[in-house]
């Protein structure tokens, strides 16, 4: 048995995460809570997820399980949910099903299969060396993002003197975005360090982030992307390029 | 089975081209396979992934393929399209971009055979919108796990051109000598079967096993061919005395499948057009008594009556809707001539002229929607000659001509059936290629590059046909070449070889300009071949007899 109740936008958000990296998604729930760790197909990115029990306005599951969901399925649903609904989520094992009830002026209830996507078994968050805390606006960041798109396909971030860059090249010219410390939520600068991504992985992630984001950075190495939305904890990893 | 090995083999086979070599290359696979790994490795090696029944496709072009390369590459699109250029091919082209990888990645799992297939299905059942998106997806986690190797031939597979340049044959051997058992009872359960999948795995089981596969209804096998002559007396000469003479009706090729009231039409692609031709369906099932497996050419009824062109009925095969207009508007008959399976028996083996009497014994003509081919006996030249002119006369191709005693051979070209045509030479050949048009044809594709097979049934250019194409016809072979595009390169468009048409010429002539060492005088299209598929395309070797033979006087 689990059933929950949330507000249906934060739901909504947190799927629209998931589902930038991932189909299908392995969701588990004990009784602290639901999380989900996965590595998209592609082996690039890690996602670690988090919404603590208290996240939920109603939580009960009566023992450990792994409750897989379809996340495009989902999203459409999520997309009928007015920002105002309360929603109940109950799974119901024996028939397969999971029951989305958007709770307003009327009880709309979905159902929506239960898939089997066995959980990514020992996945564990890499180890990486840390050269560099930046904290930043979720605005800002994404501004940096979109610019960059214009004229490439990836992006290069860097941390040094007090401030923090974003820095695209392509073809059709060139894109540097740079912020001082002085409009930083935070910058912790050990050593200065630059890292170079997918620019669509950045996007695709950052697209629905309100609040602040905390990005570990290193050389050449993995970036750790630390954010809150719709009371999830969510921790993402994206693998660097490295040009040769 | 690591699918690494599979590749290493098909890189060993690219770099022989000797038919010995080949067969030991591919035997020392199927010796190391597990019996659940060898109907796909078998179709691998014949340079297919689903089974022939399957009707999808993996769908992956080029272009959603170099996308998912530079994503998990991090090598740009623009400069895997280089590559492209430089190499002419799409798998050493992904081949060189996985060598120069920059984007970093968590793990890495090594693929097995299962698990590449796993992922080819996958991608071939993905339909509709945002499929695309999905299937870039799975390639990206396909490729992410491939080595710069397998990254060559998965890149092959799924935008199918995988060519190993092996044939038929070779496969068959390499059965052959793995599971210590005859070429020829390895040849004759493919033409029960038309699997070869099928029958390696009977192999592995043992001999009983591969004898004990039998033709079975609703499973196609591929129709017998027949060999084109010259002349009456050549026919005559070929197929005996006395022969049997039919009318070659100008229509499309069936075979059908009956059980009762259940009935299914396959082309001679092994396509299923039951759907297109629930005419025939009812009109079978009315006039065609027992279980049975027939052939007949069915062709288009004008309004006065009169036979129409193969042209008129060849929409049909590809209507998928409205389909009752169409049967209203262009009605059909079927004419049966032979027969394969009756009640439990395969009848391939008895002579045509049995086989035709066990036919008539079913049949019961209503000689408007079914009815039986046209056929007499004949002695000599002279009743040859006045029955192809009455059967030309009736609107007919020209004549078949049948030796009495020759069994039916699945797939084969060989002397038990002939064809005796009026029109002057014609090839059925492959497009691989095109040019846009110009001026008023500029929307339209204009010059065609065409093609036949070679031994390893590999197209090879034999010419470029630009006449006797008319607006209606260039219309739409532009839209039936469109899905086909493989890339473009100013105005040249490279295709993927699927469309087969019927190209007459002049003469044919040696020419070191293209690829099968033969060029066409004076091509012109007649018409395309809906119902023939790139192996039904005419051969190296036949296009050599024919330059032969022409040469001799």
């Amino acid at each position: 048995m689990f059933e929950a109740k949330i507000e249906a936008k934060n739901w909504k958000n947190i799927i629209s995460v998931i589902g930038s990296i991932i189909e299908e998604a392995p969701l588990r729930i004990d009784k602290d809570g639901l999380t989900l760790r996965a590595m998209d197909p592609s082996h690039i990115s890690l996602i670690d997820l988090e919404v603590p029990k208290d996240q939920f306005i109603d939580f009960s599951v009566d023992s450990d399980r792994v409750i897989g969901i379809d996340v495009e399925e989902m999203s459409r649903v999520m997309s009928r949910g007015k920002p105002t609904d309360m929603m109940l989520i109950k799974a119901d094992e024996d028939n397969n099903k999971l029951f989305v009830t958007f709770i307003g002026e009327s009880r709309r209830r979905f159902g929506l299969p239960i898939i089997d996507t066995p959980e990514q078994s020992n996945l564990k968050l890499p180890d990486f060396p840390t050269n560099a805390i930046i904290g930043i606006d979720a605005s800002l960041f994404k501004d940096g993002i979109k610019d960059a798109s214009i004229v490439a396909d990836h992006i290069t971030l860097e941390a040094k003197n007090n401030s923090f860059i974003m820095r695209a090249e392509g073809d059709i010219g060139d894109i540097e975005t740079k912020i001082e410390k002085s409009s930083l939520v935070e910058l912790k600068l050990e050593e200065e360090c630059k890292s170079t991504f997918n620019l669509s992985y950045l996007a695709d992630v950052s697209s629905s982030i309100n609040g602040p984001i905390t990005l570990e950075l290193g050389n050449d190495s993995p970036i750790l992307m630390n954010f809150e939305i719709g009371g999830a904890t969510i921790k993402f990893v994206l693998a660097p390029r490295i040009e040769r | 089975m690591e699918f690494s090995k599979v590749c290493s083999t098909f890189e060993s086979l690219e770099g022989t081209s000797s038919r010995l070599e080949k067969t030991d290359i591919l035997a020392k696979l199927l010796r190391e396979a597990d019996r659940d790994d060898l109907p796909l490795l078998v179709r691998l090696m014949l340079g297919k992934v689903l089974p022939s029944w399957k009707t999808e496709k993996i769908g992956v072009g080029e272009k959603l393929l170099v996308k998912a390369v530079s994503d998990i590459s991090g090598v740009s699109e623009k400069e895997i399209i280089g590559y492209l250029k430089d190499t002419g091919d799409i798998g050493l082209s992904v081949e060189r971009a996985m060598r120069n990888k920059k984007q970093m990645m968590f793990s890495f799992e090594s693929l097995s055979l299962d698990g590449v297939y796993e992922a080819l299905v996958k991608l071939s059942s993905m339909e509709g919108k945002r499929s695309q998106e999905k299937k870039l997806k799975v390639l990206a986690g396909l490729l992410t796990n491939a080595t710069p190797l397998e990254s060559r031939y998965i890149s092959r597979i799924v935008v199918e051109t995988m060519r190993t340049g092996v044939a038929e044959g070779t496969v068959r051997d390499a059965i052959a000598n793995t599971f210590g058992v005859q070429p020829e009872m390895i040849e004759k359960a493919f033409m029960l079967s038309n699997d070869m999948g099928l029958v390696s795995q009977k192999a592995f089981d043992g001999i009983e096993a591969l004898s004990g596969i039998r033709l079975q209804l609703f499973r196609p096998i591929k129709m017998m061919s027949a060999q084109k002559v010259s002349s009456p007396a050549d026919g005559l000469k070929i197929a005996g005395r006395p022969c049997a003479l039919e009318y070659k009706y100008d229509g499309f090729r069936m075979q059908i499948h009956k059980d009762g009231d259940k009935v299914e039409i396959f082309t001679r692609r092994l396509e299923n057009v039951t759907g297109q031709f629930k005419d025939v369906v009812e009109a079978i099932t009315r006039c065609v008594r027992g279980q049975c497996i027939i052939e007949g050419e069915t062709i288009g009824i004008g309004e006065d009556g009169r036979w129409l062109p193969f042209q008129n009925i060849s929409r049909r095969i590809k209507r998928k809707y409205n389909i009752d207009e169409i049967i209203q508007r262009i009605p059909v008959m079927t004419n049966l001539f032979d027969i394969l399976y009756l009640d439990g028996d395969t009848l391939i083996e008895l002579p045509f002229i049995e086989r035709r009497r066990a036919l008539e014994s079913i049949v019961e003509p209503d000689d408007e929607k079914i009815s039986l081919s046209k056929m007499i006996l004949a002695n000599d030249e002279t009743e040859v000659e006045s029955f192809f002119t009455e059967s030309i006369k009736k609107g007919n191709e020209g004549l078949m001509i049948k030796n009495l005693k020759s069994p039916y051979v699945p797939g084969l070209r060989v002397g038990n059936m002939l064809k005796l045509k009026s029109v002057l030479e014609s090839l059925d050949c492959i497009i691989t290629g095109a040019e846009w048009g110009t001026g008023r044809r500029a929307h339209y594709m204009g010059t065609f590059y065409i093609a036949i097979l070679d031994e390893n049934g590999v197209p090879v250019n034999i010419g470029k046909v630009a006449t006797g194409i008319t607006d209606e016809m260039l219309e739409t072979l532009t839209n039936d070449l469109r899905p086909l595009i493989v890339r473009e390169e100013g105005t040249y468009i490279h295709l993927r070889p699927e469309i087969v048409i019927e190209v007459a010429y002049e003469e044919i002539q040696r020419s070191p300009t293209y690829e099968s060492g033969f060029a066409l005088r004076f091509p012109r299209l007649i018409r395309v071949r809906e119902d023939k598929g790139q192996e039904d395309a005419d051969t190296i070797e036949r296009v050599f007899d024919i330059f032969e033979e022409d040469g001799a006087y």
